[in-house]
């Protein structure tokens, strides 16, 4: 459990250091580097090498306590932003806006209890592992959208004080963050048809109005909204920032809240 | 002319994006009060969904005229779908639970039940048996996995049998039958009235373990006024918190019965004469707790939800393969439509 610690510890580390040089770049005016990659991969992989070990310990694998989810979610949002950021140069200084953000999720993960987990005999099944890699690529486009939303945000609160001119213009931006909330709402939606398969046979029925399950609905109603939003009204560019924004953070305190204070069974932790 | 020119009107107005909105807002509303019991899931979302149905089917009627894509039609079409097999779900529906002893076979009558008005109750002809159960146990009487045996005729003659647990139910003529968590004790007796004029044989169902260690129940013995408490006593600790262990019938143990002020120890073959009668216990059995689903719309369902994902897959590879995300701000201008 040490070795565990210790790799978590270094990971965040490596994550930390990352969303310094990309703040800092962003400050000083200066084109984001590999050396951002280069941490964050090196975090990542610490940190996978850290949730391996704990997984090969208890035998299953992080989807019971609250450090669990936090941890194997963050390894998966910080994954799907890595992509992005090697995919697509131009895009690079979002991640002065991402990291910082997940900075508070790192902090709450290392607060929380490292106690050991049992698997309930309702999650020995394959739609587990679906339902939760489809709800975190939801989660991790709905995070990428934020940081566009973020930085168009900025460039309007600031009033042309901030321009982040190596970041695309915003109607690029807003398209961008648009895109990524059109693919959350796929992945959302097959997040939330496997999760309707793993309760017909966990507890007897697809849908019973436990409140992690209305809240996942309002959370995928309220995405629709979002995505129709834009053809409805076309509103200015930093509105449909906030919206973005909006989407990631109702979505992280409908994942991370309601399991752990909803009594009901799909509360995750039964 | 006019009526036809009002018509058109009236479509458009009801098939406007903002009234889509708004209905959706409506419906998140509707989605929480549900969950809080404060209105029938029904009413709290069937009123906005049925809504949200009225404001599809105009969009439907009033874009379709060869402009729309075809991946919005076949995705908005499949919302459609899934709203009509709500509706249809919640008419049709049947959920409840029962609990069957070890033997007992099932005769079609729920403990509790809530059904749509339009389910044709063929659960009358539903009829499986429960042969016996085991449920693993962790150190700290944590539940693990459960194996319960199953039988149920093919024919008059013949039995099929099954091993049902977690995520694993019986399915007979569309009813999913599931095993639970809660799951016990059941001593079986027989009484026998003072004039012999019946003799019966049944069992107590304690309450479910290990949520409830203390193992007592109050009953009645039938047709009479004969009100015992029944206390299960186990002999040593067959079931250990700090080990880990298999549910099963403890062969040390022995029942506490009390009428009134009178105790009576009884254990297994014992009896104890009343003036009303004679009570015998016969063996300590257990019970399962079973849920019982059905709905005929799941395959249906599925398929819907299966035809929405892939054409919202198909639409946003057709937007997104037409045009680059990345424009300079001067050709940017019309962009922001779906």
């Amino acid at each position: 459990m040490e070795h565990e610690l210790l790799l978590l510890w270094l990971a965040v580390g490596g994550y930390l250091v990352a969303g310094g040089i990309a703040a800092s770049g962003v400050l000083l005016g200066v084109r984001p580097t590999w050396m951002v990659l280069g941490f964050l991969g090196s975090g990542l992989g610490l940190h996978a090498a850290a949730i391996a070990l704990r997984w090969l310990r208890l035998g299953h694998g992080p989807f019971i306590t609250m450090h669990e989810i936090l941890s194997s979610n963050l390894w998966s949002l910080l994954f799907v932003f890595a992509v992005v950021y090697a995919r697509f140069p131009s895009l690079r200084q979002l991640a002065a806006f991402v990291l910082p953000l997940l900075f508070l999720m790192m902090g709450w993960m290392l607060l929380t209890d490292f106690k050991d987990s049992v698997l309930p005999p309702t999650y020995d099944t394959v739609w587990l592992y679906i339902h939760v890699i489809l709800g975190k690529i939801f989660l991790g486009a709905a995070l990428v959208a934020t940081g566009a939303g973020l930085a168009m945000l900025t460039r309007a609160a600031s009033r042309g004080a901030i321009q982040l001119p190596l970041l695309p213009n915003d109607p690029s931006l807003d398209e961008f963050a648009y895109r990524c909330l059109a693919v959350g709402l796929l992945f959302d939606t097959l997040m939330l048809f496997s999760g309707a398969i793993w309760a017909q046979d966990a507890w007897g029925r697809y849908w019973d109005w436990d409140v992690l399950e209305v809240w996942s609905l309002i959370n995928w109603l309220f995405l629709v909204m979002a995505l129709h939003i834009r053809p409805a009204f076309r509103p200015p560019y930093w509105v449909n920032g906030l919206v973005a924004t909006m989407v990631f953070v109702v979505g992280f305190l409908i994942f991370f809240g309601v399991p752990f204070l909803s009594k009901a069974p799909h509360k995750g932790i039964m | 002319m006019r009526t036809k020119l009002l018509g058109t009107a009236l479509l458009q107005h009801l098939s406007a994006l903002p009234i889509t909105l708004i209905l959706l807002l409506l419906l998140i509303a509707g989605s929480w009060l549900a969950s809080q019991a404060v209105l029938l899931p029904t009413l709290a979302v069937g009123i906005p969904l049925g809504l949200l149905g009225l404001n599809l089917v105009a969009a439907l009627v009033v874009r379709f005229n060869g402009r729309v894509r075809p991946a919005i039609l076949a995705l908005h079409g499949a919302l459609l779908a899934v709203i009509v097999l709500t509706l249809v779900s919640r008419l049709t529906y049947l959920r409840g639970w029962l609990e069957l002893v070890e033997g007992e076979s099932f005769t079609g009558t729920l403990i509790e039940e809530e059904r749509g008005p339009w389910h044709d109750g063929g659960l009358a002809e539903l009829v499986f048996r429960n042969e016996g159960f085991t449920t693993h146990y962790l150190p700290g009487h944590r539940r693990s996995e459960t194996q319960n045996a199953i039988g149920w005729p093919t024919t008059a003659s013949t039995m099929q049998h099954a091993v049902i647990g977690d995520n694993r139910p019986l399915v007979l003529r569309g009813y999913r039958i599931y095993t639970t968590a809660n799951k016990g004790f059941a001593p079986l007796f027989a009484w026998e009235s003072a004039n012999q004029a019946e003799v019966n044989q049944g069992a107590v169902n304690l309450p479910s373990f290990p949520m409830f260690y203390d193992q007592s129940t109050q009953w009645t013995i039938p047709n009479t006024r004969l009100n015992l408490t029944t206390r299960l006593v186990f002999a040593g600790n067959p079931f250990p918190v700090d080990q880990s262990w298999n549910f099963h019938i403890p062969e040390q143990h022995h029942l506490e019965l009390k009428l009134g002020d009178e105790v009576r120890i009884m254990r297994p073959g014992e009896v104890w004469e009343m003036n009303e009668g004679r009570l015998t216990y016969l063996e300590l059995k257990s019970w399962m707790g079973y849920r019982v689903f059905y709905d005929p719309t799941t395959p249906w369902m599925m398929a819907a939800l299966l035809v929405l994902t892939g054409s919202l897959l198909w639409l946003l590879k057709e937007r997104f393969a037409a045009t680059p995300w990345q424009v300079d701000a001067q050709t940017r201008e019309h962009g922001h439509g779906a």
